[in-house]
């Protein structure tokens, strides 16, 4: 265990490092910085309630969760009276399973699919392309990481970390064989290529699979938010409509999802609604012309039913607005393939841990520099940086952490418990530290340190303790 | 599969802190907060809900025009002429359109729209002041993919249609049974995405242009 846990540490490492000085990674992440901290902020000042929002928001999913089998059970009542199905998921696995089995049994050979982080998480592309099926993912940044055979590094923007000129490439190289000879390269035409690629998809799409923002037990409808339109062609056109979405993304109410929508676009993007926001219930209805003839959603639990009623049960009240991610200065560094899996930035350092286990990816929760961004960001309130530091303490209390740290922790409890002895025993290195740093105000280089002295100076010390300093005052005063 | 379904509601029963099985009277008090549930924080603004309704809507990229209700047909003519469009489009329903005439210079096809559709006009069962928000509800004559596969969405919205707040539309829809139907569709703007370098690029995989017109009753 020790061996594999110290190859993940070095993968996460690797990983950042790699990303690091990835040239065209980082003039991607240098280009979307800015935006969607700004917009955000714009939006956030146009609106004095905001604050009084998020706090009805959080209560809304703080209520929901203390009665969710409730819920769950009354979204299912709607759901069967509108003439759809549902599938209950204990993993993904079995997620995956009943997809590809609805597919089968509507003869599907190609799906259409809106974006959904919940089918990130399930790996549900291959698992439909193992069992034959053609898949195309139709948000135009989900589209641009499947050409390049990549994940999403952004849970509202999956091609965030891809530049103009790597989507020209990708694009040239898969459409001409479809007869896009031209080689495109301004915005515009780029989006043009894409609608008319994808415009065939969608006509000729057996099942459309869409996520889900919420679940509305008032109605029994999935919503879904976009500002292209895909998740509505993916939800209208096919034959077969599947939802899929995690069991938390329960709203009890019409009135609590007008409630969470005026928070989350505002904090995705800085829009104050974003372009379509759509309610879908059911399959078509007798009379209609058109629309679905099957609709089944698909709730997976995967870990979630076991973080209710414990100390990380805030985070399912996460709306994926991506809003940590983008304050998230580790993350604006790194970028989001960095973490490892589907979820990445705060969110995603408190999340994949929880569902995947505390064993994998013991290096996020200490990928942070607890600057709290992302707890003051967060639109339903959820004390991200707190659970990462409850995350930091469970792997110190498993002792997953890495046994020298556990033991200078040792070392030091037992001396700062000790004053005197603290004091005598710090006393010469502190001096020492001062001779060599005090004039500069820091040190470049500190023996066992080079990982902190490394990127930058390490902080010298007053020349005596401040436990010395406060005594001389007090005898002199 | 009824198995996980009792496995997966049995797990969040004893995560919850008081374990317990729900019981119908639970089940009820929960319904019963669904169905008495009231709006709660919402923004303040002034009370013109039209000049709000159009800036908010002209603010994300949309445009409109104010015209009477005999003038559905010459306005939509007339706006599609702009475009280097002939007078033909996909019709959607609506008191407005239903009651509206066409003379045999157009042609109006009562279906969805396909793949080339160029232009589709519908109706808008309300429409949103707080965002610029319209509300388009699917029905036998009403096909959500009028929405979006048209290249120009021309929406008729009866100004006094316009409400406040998105709750406000709720009601409307809830008293119309319009929640039962498929689809509720708000639309806020034309399509368009941001996927590429984090630059707005209209018209997407939805409508590339957005145009209102905000029938004044007679």
């Amino acid at each position: 265990m020790s061996v594999s846990t110290a190859s993940r540490r070095v993968e996460f490492q690797d990983r950042a490092k790699l990303a690091l000085e990835d040239a065209s990674l980082q003039r991607a992440l240098a280009k979307a910085r800015g935006g969607f901290v700004d917009h955000r902020q714009e939006a956030i000042d146009g609106l004095p309630e905001f604050d009084a929002i998020r706090d009805a928001a959080r209560d809304i999913k703080n209520h929901v969760l203390a009665n969710l089998d409730g819920y769950l059970e009354l979204y299912e009542q709607q759901v069967i009276e509108n003439g759809g199905q549902v599938h209950w998921a204990r993993d993904t696995e079995e997620a995956c399973q009943i997809i590809a089995g609805i597919c089968k049994e509507a003869q599907a050979k190609t799906v259409t699919k809106g974006k959904s982080m919940v089918s990130e998480e399930m790996h549900l592309n291959p698992a439909l392309e193992a069992a034959g099926m053609t898949v195309v993912e139709t948000d135009l940044g989900e589209y641009i990481v499947q050409l390049a055979g990549e994940t999403p590094s952004h849970i509202i923007a999956p091609a965030v970390h891809k530049t103009r000129e790597q989507i020209t490439d990708l694009f040239h190289e898969h459409h001409s064989p479809l007869g896009y000879t031209d080689r495109v390269t301004q915005r515009e035409a780029l989006v043009n290529e894409a609608r008319s690629v994808l415009r065939e998809r969608f006509v000729t799409a057996d099942v459309g699979i869409t996520g889900a923002n919420f679940l509305v037990a008032e109605t029994g409808a999935n919503v879904i938010v976009t500002n292209e339109g895909n998740g509505d062609l993916t939800s209208c056109l096919p034959r077969v409509h599947i939802v899929t979405a995690g069991i938390e993304k329960i709203v009890p109410s019409l009135d609590d999802l007008a409630v969470l929508l005026r928070v989350l676009a505002r904090s995705a993007t800085g829009q104050e609604f974003s372009a379509y926001t759509s309610l879908y219930s059911g399959p078509r209805r007798p009379g209609d012309m058109e629309g679905p003839e099957a609709y089944h959603v698909v709730l997976l639990d995967n870990g979630r039913s076991r973080l209710l009623g414990g100390q990380y049960q805030a985070m399912l009240r996460c709306i994926r607005c991506g809003a940590c991610l983008n304050h998230c200065p580790v993350y604006g560094s790194i970028g989001g393939h960095a973490y490892g899996w589907v979820y990445s930035g705060p969110m995603g350092s408190v999340l994949t841990p929880l569902l995947n286990g505390f064993d994998q990816s013991l290096d996020l929760p200490n990928a942070c520099t607890l600057n709290g961004r992302c707890k003051e960001v967060c639109p339903v309130r959820i004390p991200l940086s707190d659970l990462l530091l409850k995350h930091r303490v469970e792997q110190h209390e498993r002792r997953l952490s890495s046994g020298l740290g556990r033991l200078l922790l040792g070392t030091w409890a037992w001396l700062a418990c000790r004053p005197r002895l603290y004091q005598g025993v710090m006393a010469l290195p502190l001096r020492v530290m001062h001779m060599f740093g005090g004039r500069r105000g820091g040190l470049t280089w500190l023996p066992g340190a080079s990982g902190w002295t490394g990127s930058r100076d390490f902080p010298a010390p007053a020349r005596r303790s401040f436990m010395r300093q406060w005594q001389s005052r007090k005898v002199r005063s | 599969m009824n198995r996980a379904r009792d496995q997966i509601l049995g797990a969040i029963r004893k995560s919850l802190a008081d374990g317990e099985p729900r019981t119908t009277a639970r089940l009820e008090e929960l319904r019963f907060r669904i169905q008495n549930s009231r709006p709660q924080v919402q923004p303040e603004f002034d009370d013109d809900l039209l000049a709000r309704f159009c800036q908010k809507h002209v603010a994300v990229h949309g445009t409109y025009e104010r015209i009477s209700a005999k003038d559905v047909e010459s306005a939509v003519v007339k706006h599609l002429a702009s475009m280097g469009l002939d007078a033909q489009w996909h019709l959607g329903s609506g008191p407005v359109l239903d009651a509206t005439q066409w003379t045999d210079q157009v042609f109006v096809y009562r279906k969805g729209a396909d793949r080339d559709t160029k232009a589709a006009l519908s109706e808008a069962v309300a429409a949103v002041a707080e965002t610029g928000t319209l509300v388009m509800c699917s029905g036998p004559t009403a096909p959500p993919s009028q929405n979006y596969l048209p290249d120009d969405h021309l929406v008729v919205v009866d100004r006094r249609r316009i409400v406040r707040h998105m709750e406000d539309a709720w009601t409307i829809l809830r008293k119309s049974g319009a929640t039962r139907g498929r689809a509720i569709n708000l639309i806020t703007g034309p399509s368009k995405t941001g996927d590429i370098e984090q630059t707005i690029q209209y018209g997407a995989h939805g409508p590339r242009r957005l145009h209102l017109l905000i029938v004044e009753s007679a």
